[in-house]
Formats: structure tokens, sequence, C-alpha cells
């Protein structure tokens, strides 16, 4: 990873870069599907002479804008790359090759006196596809019984959406169901009396978690890349708030023997539950 | 991969951040009149007379309409596509207002005013006389033999859908009870039963249900909303107005969170009809925080009557419940949720001789219910789990071990047809228990005294993608590059907080190649120009979405 | 908007008055933390306000040449937590409406308004009722002082006439002097909340810090009213801190000395197992800062140090 980012910096130009946890036996892209990707602007290395030991003199191809170059670049012990010298060799036409910028071609497709055509793209996609994401909730919780009042000490979502988009947004997106699935779980519900009309219907009265009621979140995401979505994604906007009560009701029976059938488990309803079972 | 997989910080957060970022009452104009909505205060009956002449001498009203002024016309609000098969149209059970009351705070009248003081002043001097019927708030009393059925001309009971599932056809718990007894021995068997339940609960997106409307001159109807379903709202606009649907136009701004609540048409149909009774002036329908939480949408309460079967050896050999939702009073999202749920509760867990669920969407004198985050599935998970553990509990197996055992297999194939993949719910289940530290805390917290007690627990969960295939998946994106090599990318896709903006960006950079700082998305839907999408729900955005604008599809054609 | 017909500012305490006595329907606003929430909920509307927010002389916490404190109604929670002469001798009363709210209501909600609403659940109204706090009143007819501990009628309601302006809350040297105390809040969550119960115990230890001399017991949401149990303090007087059994007898007494109602928001079981438990635990964390010297105060039940 240093030796390919230490490239990059010679050339000038943005290394692949990306670490998830991997369940066994699944593979990385082939670079080939990367390189087909870049058709213009920015610079790609094409490395497929590359078989990755150290110590060799590879050939590499980079360009930047306007030009096509072959380096010969060699490892150096410390783990870093020296360009030994830009071999004079320009190449011909290869995937990728730079033939005019964006800006000139965008300028010439409006402005041109003979050839004016915008260049735009629409796609429909009507999408026949479909597959299951999956997670888990473990929580290791605390319940002070006479109070009925229960404290998360640890709390962890673990998704697999496949592939992620944007891990920061992920991680947010799990952060905020989870805090969805505490206030299910204990305090959040909508009150009637027997005539139908709403008793809690404000911010006050229904109660859901504030930042204060809310203990570290944790998040692990496994990536498998799914055959199904554009880049290997799956859902992951609602599972995050999927088995969060679940785990606590099933860490609160395990704390105390108490099978709480519904819920949310607020404080009134434990104490009560706990008295029933003679445990306070 | 060079942009899709980073954390690129969203798009749109400087604009959140420093509050310059417009929703839609920052785009309301000075001189919009402001609307607000007379409700019920019974929660079953008929509306047989109402007075506005008190409210109409307030100054500062400039119309006031009843339910006895609106179309006859009854029309579906939930946000799913359109379906051309009339067997599985959304159900049309509404009109812009309600002569027939069916919750307490049901939409009978609406008040425009010049202002918001003027217009709750006159609001309160509406009087209302009722015809009053028997609440049946719960849902046993709407099931109770005698029950009034609140849609008569829909169903000739308050049982909305009743559907069942069974991993086989012949499948039947009792005779796989006698079955395992006879295999088994009754000695080695374990078996739990309970009714379990969850609440109903409110989203609490931090931006309340809000639009404004006009007619332009050229006699469109322009509605801006708060809404997940810009195009959707059009489609119910026009059809609860009786209007064809090009001269309707929605446009969704920023909007602050939605969660489900606003995956259904709310207030616009009736903002709209506002804005055309006063002469096409532009009036603004905004609810208050109250409104939304009791009188918009909620997420489903549900009873789960459950019984599960294991052997003593932890294998688990059968389950079946049947599953009740209270639906509130009008369809909304119709059986999906309940649908969703049942199937969901049968299909985390594998059963060795099978599984039936049973699930029922009732109707009753309360609050609506319809889609909130996970449409179904936190009920289904919580009846699942806590089943499961209820049987470990009972059978003194592990919870983990007996999951691992005994959940849903790798290469899962759902009757409808939809497969798992790529299968990690294992991997999962022991990512999560180490970091818990699950064995050792199962024998550390075994047998304590004392008031204060610790425990650790777990929860799994499958999750579908999108609808598909029991609705239509559609989704279209549109690039278009400017003259300084840089793009324009058009979703109908919704941002509702959630960050699509921000990923439909990187998957745009990531297959043109076209930097991000050079990749512009718009976030503003406007149904007049914006290509059609359904929404923002069922997390299909990146996926749906997403190939509309990646590898294959629009980036490349661009990139040719 | 909000519906409210007229707006007067008074700068003094005695144009506050005549203004109320003038306008029949108008209110008293300061901070506006409930006057305004109750507006929005259709109460009141039309009507007027008088504001009393800019009257330096109801801000601020005083020392009397005879060591009584004088607080200013007009004072903001937040002020009143950081006031020295609040953390050096009522640090209780500072961290018991330390928690109101969240940090934006405290910056607006005086202790005039949490006193004078009359609300049972008055985070300040447990500790208020242990100070013996004298409510100052001015009225047309002049100045009268009502011990705070008759100040209540009942839910929401209290002696204060319509055109009497709150001018400053006293406490006596002889009901802070030597205590240590411990103000718990018990709620739903743990911020913007209404207590669901709030109980104040306080304690004087004798010289040897081996005896209590006096306790001091006030419960908020225990009754229509803030309350004090004076028999339980009474049946506490001269006991040994050593004696674990006064937890036990705290929890009981208390019981036939207040009054909860059962409601959808708690049922009157719970509320009572809250009563006898937070009182141990109050009595315990009291009689705890009073042994180690340290700043006595408010704590969240159940995680006060054990």
């Amino acid at each position: 990873m240093i030796w390919q980012n230490n490239i990059c910096e010679k050339i000038h130009t943005q290394p692949k870069t990306k670490t998830c946890v991997r369940p066994e036996g699944t593979q990385e892209k082939p670079a080939e599907q990367n390189a087909r990707k870049l058709a213009f602007g920015g610079a790609y290395i094409d490395n497929s002479q590359n078989d990755g030991s150290a110590g060799e003199s590879v050939k590499y191809s980079a360009w930047l804008d306007g030009a096509v170059k072959e380096y010969d670049i060699h490892d150096l012990p410390n783990g870093e790359a020296a360009i030994l010298r830009d071999t004079g060799v320009e190449k011909d036409i290869i995937p990728g090759k730079v033939l005019l910028s964006m800006k000139d071609l965008a300028m010439n497709a409006f402005y041109s006196l003979d050839r004016s055509e915008h260049i735009t793209a629409e796609v429909t996609n009507h999408c026949k596809e479909n597959t299951f994401a999956s997670g888990c909730c473990f929580v290791d919780l605390e319940v002070d019984m006479p109070l009925g009042k229960v404290k998360i000490n640890n709390i962890i979502n673990v998704h697999d959406s496949g592939t992620l988009l944007n891990p920061k947004l992920a991680e947010a997106q799990v952060h905020g169901g989870m805090s969805m699935g505490i206030g299910y779980a204990l305090t959040e519900e909508l009150l009637y009396n027997e005539k139908g009309r709403p008793l809690n219907a404000n911010l006050l009265d229904f109660k859901i978690p504030t930042a204060m009621d809310c203990p570290d979140y944790h998040v692990e995401f496994l990536e498998m890349d799914d055959p199904m979505g554009p880049y290997g994604n799956k859902a992951l906007g609602e599972p995050p708030a999927i088995p969060v009560a679940p785990a606590i009701r099933n860490a609160i029976l395990h704390a105390t023997g108490v099978s709480m059938k519904e819920i949310p488990m607020t404080q009134q309803k434990l104490v009560a539950a706990f008295k029933e079972a003679g445990l306070i | 991969m060079e942009t899709v997989g980073k954390s690129f910080v969203r798009v749109d957060a400087r604009g959140k951040v420093t509050g310059e970022a417009k929703y839609s009452n920052d785009l309301v104009p000075k001189d919009c009149l402001q609307a607000k909505i007379v409700r019920s205060t019974i929660a079953n009956g008929r509306v047989t007379a109402i007075d506005i002449s008190e409210a109409q001498k307030v100054p500062g009203v400039v119309k006031i309409v009843t339910c006895f002024d609106v179309p006859d016309i009854q029309f579906p609000t939930a946000g799913h596509p359109w379906s051309v098969e009339a067997a599985h149209q959304d159900v049309p059970d509404r009109k812009l207002l309600n002569a027939r009351v069916r919750q307490w705070g049901d939409e009978i009248a609406a008040v425009v005013a010049t202002d918001n003081v003027a217009a709750e002043r006159a609001a309160r001097l509406v009087k209302v006389e009722y015809e009053e019927y028997d609440p049946i708030p719960t849902i046993e009393e709407a099931l109770a033999p005698g029950a009034t059925p609140l849609h008569p001309d829909i169903r000739k009971d308050n049982i909305f859908v009743h559907t069942s599932f069974k991993t086989s056809p012949n499948f039947d718990y009792e005779k796989a009870k006698q079955q395992a007894i006879e295999e088994y021995g009754e000695e080695n068997l374990i078996e739990v039963e309970g009714t379990y339940r969850t609440p109903r609960i409110s989203h609490c997106h931090i931006e309340v249900c809000t639009s404004w409307a006009y007619v332009d001159t050229n006699g469109k109807v322009t509605v801006i909303s708060s809404t997940q379903i810009p195009h959707i709202t059009r489609r119910v606009i026009s059809q609860a107005l009786g209007w064809p649907v090009g001269r309707v136009r929605v446009i969704k701004p920023y909007i602050g969170g939605g969660f489900g609540n606003k995956q259904d048409v709310l207030q616009e149909p009736l903002n709209a009809f506002l804005s055309i009774a006063c002469g096409g002036r532009c009036v603004c329908l905004e609810l208050s925080r109250e409104e939304c939480i009791s009188q918009t949408r909620t997420r489903h309460a549900a009873k789960g009557v459950l019984r599960g079967l294991a052997t003593k050896d932890g294998k688990l050999l059968a389950r079946e419940g049947d599953i009740y939702t209270n639906k509130g009073a009008y369809a909304s999202h119709g059986h999906a949720i309940t649908a969703g749920m049942t199937t969901n509760f049968k299909d985390i867990m594998h059963d060795a001789y099978g599984c039936r669920a049973d699930g029922y969407s009732v109707y009753t004198t309360s609050a609506v219910s319809g889609a909130m985050r996970a449409y179904g599935v936190p009920q289904a998970a919580f009846f699942a789990d806590s089943l499961t553990d209820d049987i470990c509990y009972k059978g003194g197996f592990d919870p983990l071990k007996f999951r691992m055992e005994n959940c849903v297999p790798p290469g899962f194939v759902a009757s409808n047809g939809i497969t798992y993949y790529s299968y990690s719910l294992k991997e999962c289940m022991k990512r999560g228990a180490e970091f818990i530290h699950w064995d050792e805390k199962r024998k550390e917290y075994a047998n304590q005294t004392g008031p204060v007690r610790r425990g650790v627990g777990m929860g799994i969960f499958m999750y579908k993608v999108g609808v598909y295939p029991i609705s239509l998946e559609t989704s279209s994106a549109r690039m278009i590059l400017n003259q300084d090599g840089s793009i324009q990318v058009k979703l109908s896709a919704t941002e509702i907080g959630q960050g699509a903006d921000t990923v439909f960006s990187q998957m745009a950079s990531e297959t043109t190649g076209i930097t991000m700082d050079n990749v512009y998305i718009i976030s503003t839907q406007d149904t007049d120009v914006a290509p059609f999408d359904t929404g923002a729900y069922a997390s299909r955005q990146s996926f749906v979405t997403g190939k509309a604008v990646t590898p294959g599809r629009g980036a490349d054609d661009l990139a040719e | 908007m909000f519906d409210i017909e007229h707006y007067f500012e008074a700068k003094s305490v005695e144009e506050a008055v005549r203004l109320l006595s003038e306008h029949e329907d108008a209110e008293i606003i300061c901070g506006g933390t409930d006057v305004l929430v109750k507006l929005r909920d259709g109460k009141g509307a039309g009507g007027s306000l008088v504001s009393i927010h800019e009257i330096p002389s109801l801000r601020g916490v005083r020392v009397l040449p005879d060591a009584t404190l004088e607080i200013g109604p007009a004072t903001c929670f937040t002020d009143l937590t950081n006031h020295p002469l609040i953390q050096k001798y009522l640090p209780y009363l500072g961290e018991a409406v330390d928690t109101v709210g969240g940090p934006q209501v405290r910056n607006q909600g005086t202790i005039g308004g949490n006193i004078c609403n009359g609300a049972t659940s008055a985070d300040s109204a447990a500790t208020m009722q242990t100070l013996n706090a004298v409510v100052v009143l001015v009225g047309p007819g002049g100045v009268r002082r009502v011990p705070v501990t008759e100040f209540y009628t009942g839910p929401g309601r209290t002696v204060r006439q319509h055109d009497e302006v709150c001018r400053a809350f006293e406490i006596k040297p002889e009901d802070y002097v030597g205590f240590t105390g411990c103000y718990m809040k018990y709620g739903k969550r743990a911020a913007m909340e209404i207590a669901t119960l709030g109980c104040c115990v306080r304690v004087r230890l004798d010289d040897a810090c081996s005896r209590i001399e006096e306790t001091r017991i006030g419960y908020g949401v225990a009754a229509p009213t803030p309350i004090r149990c004076r028999n339980t303090e009474a049946a506490l007087a001269g006991k040994s801190v050593e004696d674990e059994s006064i937890y036990e007898l705290i929890g009981t007494s208390v019981l036939d000395e207040v009054n909860p109602r059962s409601s959808w928001r708690a049922s009157r079981e719970f509320r009572l197992q809250l009563i006898s438990e937070l009182a141990k635990r109050a009595l315990k964390e009291a009689i705890r800062r009073s042994l180690n010297h340290e700043a006595p105060g408010a704590a969240v039940p159940g995680e006060e140090r054990r």
C-alpha cells in the first residue's frame, strides 16, 4: 500500500485505496473493471504487467492531461518506490488515452457551427432484481430493578449491506437507526384514551431518546459485493432500526429471567414485572 | 474504485449546518395565505352539520371549506407506484375532507386566512354537529362480533386484508407437533406460546409536514412540499382533484427527514384544493408537530399470537403466528406492511417441519398506520427474536448457538423468487458476539443477586431491497455535460437526509471519471423537469437509481 | 405567530403591578418557557402579557446582613447553578435546577416561574420546600411574605393574586447552614423531561458527623402540590449514620405522607415504588456527602457512587 501510494504521489494521481472486512473466500474486483471506467481525465495505473513481487523493476503506464508516458519503476528496500526514468516510449491509443479535455469537448459540442450536439444521457432502470441484506445487534446492559431503569453499557450493530458507497454516511445511517431502535424498545408509544383521543401527541410526552439517553454506538460492516447492486451495494437505509429492540428485550431476559412480551419496556412495566417475579 | 467507497463529505453539508439550506417553509412568498385544518372531536361518527358563520366574521379569513364542499372522489394515499392491474391498486378510501369520521382528529373542514393567528381563531369558531357512534380504537374491539364496519363500501367487516403464508402448502402446526411427539417423544420437546405486542409510534422527523400551493397563469396547480415521493404525490393530487396529471406540478426542495411518514400523500391534495378554492392564490398548509404525530401516519401497532416448538437438543421444528396489525382509519399503504411482517417472521428462521404465519390488517377508529422505517420488519424481528429467546430460555439453549443452527440458511430463495445471493448473516453474528464478549458474559452474568442485574442479548434480521417483485421498481437518471466539462445529474430519487445526493454524485463520478467537485447534483425535484422515480423508500434508491447512474447505463452512455 | 393582543414591558415591579391591575386578561411573562407553550396550545389566546424580563432588581442572588439568602425570581436556571453564592451555600438547589429540560430552556426559564406556576413537578419545588423558602409578594396593597410550604392551594394554583408580582425568595440561615443535600429527579429520559418524581433529602449531622440532627424531606409529583414529610423527618432525628435501618425507615414512613395519583403518565403503584426507593437513595447520598465533606447537591438516581 505504501509503495502504491508512493508511485501515485510521484506521478500525481489518486491511488485506489479501500480497506474492508471480507468473509473468507471472497475476491476483490479485477483491475480491468476499474481501468475501463476511467475513460476521460485523471490518470490510472496500468499495472497488469506487475506480478507484485517487490524488488523488481516494473513498467507502469500513466498519463496526465495531454501526455501518455511509460515509466520504469523500481522497488526500494524501505518499501518506497523510485521512478528510474521515463522510458521515452509514448504509447499508442490505449484504453483511456486522452484525446481531448472534457472542457474542449463540451465547448465544441455546444458551439460547433457544423456539428452542435448537446451531450446528455438519459436512462431508465426498470429493476427486476432484488436480494436480502442482513445483520444483527448485540447489546450488554444493566437493569436497576427497583427503579426499572435500563442502562446500555455496550451495543453494536453488524451489517452486511454489500459494498459501502460512503462509509461515513453509512455509519451515520446506522447510528440513527440504532437510536430509533432504543426508543422503540424502551420509551416510545402513542397512547389513547378509551374514546380514541390521543393523549401524548407532543414532543414532551411522546418519549424519543435525547442525546443524553444514547450510549456510544458501535458499527461494523461486512462488505460482500453483491452481484445485484450497481456497485455491489444492498439496502442500508432501513435495516439499522430492526434488530435493536429485540436485542435489548433479550438482554433483559438474560439479566433478570423476565420474559417481556410487550415493547416498549417502560420503567413502569419493568417494575411491575420485577415485582410479579419476586425480584423486588 | 475512486469515489465510490470513500467517505466524501456530504454535498449538502454546508448549507444544512449553516442554516442556509432552503426547506419548503423557507420558500413561502410573503403574501401567502395560511390554512388551518378543522378536525373532528369524536373518533367514530358522521358530521351532520357545520356552521361557519361565526368563523367567517374573524378579520383576515379568506375562505372556509367543509367536507360538504369537496369533490366526491375517493383516492388512495399510499406512496406506491400505481399498478395497471385493478386487483393490485391501492385502495381509495378517503376524500379531501371527510363527512364520515373514522378517527379522532379526522379532517372535516379547513380555514384559509391572511395569517395563522386569524386562521386558528376562525378554526376554533367553526361549529360542528355529529351523529356519534361507539369508538372502536383497538384491534380486539374492531374484530368483536357486531362491530361497525368502518368502510362498508370496501369491506364487510374490519379486516382490511387477511393473508396466510406457509412454508409448504400442507404444513399444519398441530400435525407437525404430533409428528414431533412420535419422532422425538413428548419429553424431548420444548414448546413456547405467548402473545407479543409492539406499539404505535411516530416518526418524529425533524421537519414537520408542510406544503404550499398556487395555480400559475397557465392553470397548472403547483405544490411545493416536504415529501419523499414527488412524482407519486403529483399523481395522487390529480386523482383527488379529478385533474389531468399534466396540469399538476410538485416540487420538493430540501426536506428534513421523513422516515416513511412522507412516503404517503398527506396534506398536499387538500392544499392544492384550497389554493384552487381561493382563485389560485398561494396558500400554505403547515401541520403542527402535534398534528404530525397523531394525524399523519404511524408505525403499525402489532399483536402476535405465537407458538414455537423445538427439540431438547436445540433444533427448531415448527412455529406458527397469527399477527394482527392496527391499520387505523384508512388504508394508506394497505396490507403491504402486514404481509411483509408475516413473511419476514416466517423466513428469518428455518423450521425443520415448517411455519405458518397469518396476517390480518384491521381497520380501527384510530390514527392511520403507514410506512415507517423498515416497513413491518421491526415488528417481525421482535416477534421472531423474542419467541426464539423464550424457546432458548425454556430449553436452556445458548441464543447465539441456537440462531447459528436454525436461522435462515445461505442460498435461501423466497417464495417470490428473491434469492439471498451474498449471505453473511452468520458471519455478522460471529463478529457481533466477539465484540460484546458473548461467551464470557453469558457465564459471568449467570448467577446474580442484588438489585442491579446485567445481561447480554442479540437480535438478527434479513431485509430485502426495494419492492420488486411485489411492485414496480423503476427509476430514471439524466446527465448533461456543461461547457466547462462538469456534469449536471438529475434524478427524481429524493434526498431526505439519508445522503442520497452524495452517493449518487459519487456513483456518477466513479463511472464517468469526472471528479466529485465537477459533479453537480440537482437536489430539488420538480416534476416538470425531473425524470420519473417512485421516491425515497424501501432502501431502494442506491440500489435501483444507482443502476440508472452507473456502468453499463447512463454514465457509460455519457462516457461514450 | 403567537396570539397575543398586547405586550407590556414593565420597567419596575410597581409598574408591573399597576399593569396587571389594569388588565384583567394579562399574565406575567419572564423567560416564557411555560407561558409561550401554553399560548401555543391556545390557552390564553388573545390575551395580554406583562413582561418582568427587563427589571434588573429581580435578578441575582444576595446575602442579607442577617445571612438570609435572597434569590431574584427572574434569575434563570443557568445563572442560578453558576452563581457563586448558590454553589457555596445551596449547591443542591443549583444542581436541582440544572436538571430542567436542556441548556436552551435553562438559559431562559426562571426560578420565579418555576415556583409561581404552581406545578408540583417543578424541579426547584421539592428543594425549596425543604429550605422553608419564603415567597415575597408585591401587590397593590403592599408587600406580604408567604412560606413556600403554604404557597400552593392545588395543582397549578397558588395564593398569589392576579396582580401580585413575586419580588424575591428568602432562605434563612437556620434552614441551610450545616446541611448537605441531594435532589433526585426521576424521569423517563435523561433530558428534555418533566419529573415523574422529584425527591430532595437534606441532612444536618452533629459535629462528630455520627448522628442525624435534622432531616428535611421534600417531594414533587408525590401529591397535587409539592410537599414535606415532617413525620418522617422527626422519626429520623437522633439516628446514627451507621444505623442501616434508617433506609428501611425512610422508605416506609414517607409512604404514609404522600398522595400520588394514577394517570396515563404513571400509575399510583409505580409512583409509590419510586417515592420509597428515591427516599432511601437520596438519604444515603446526602449522608455520604456530609461524611466526605463533599459538595452537596443533586444526583441522577442509580448513578450516585455506590
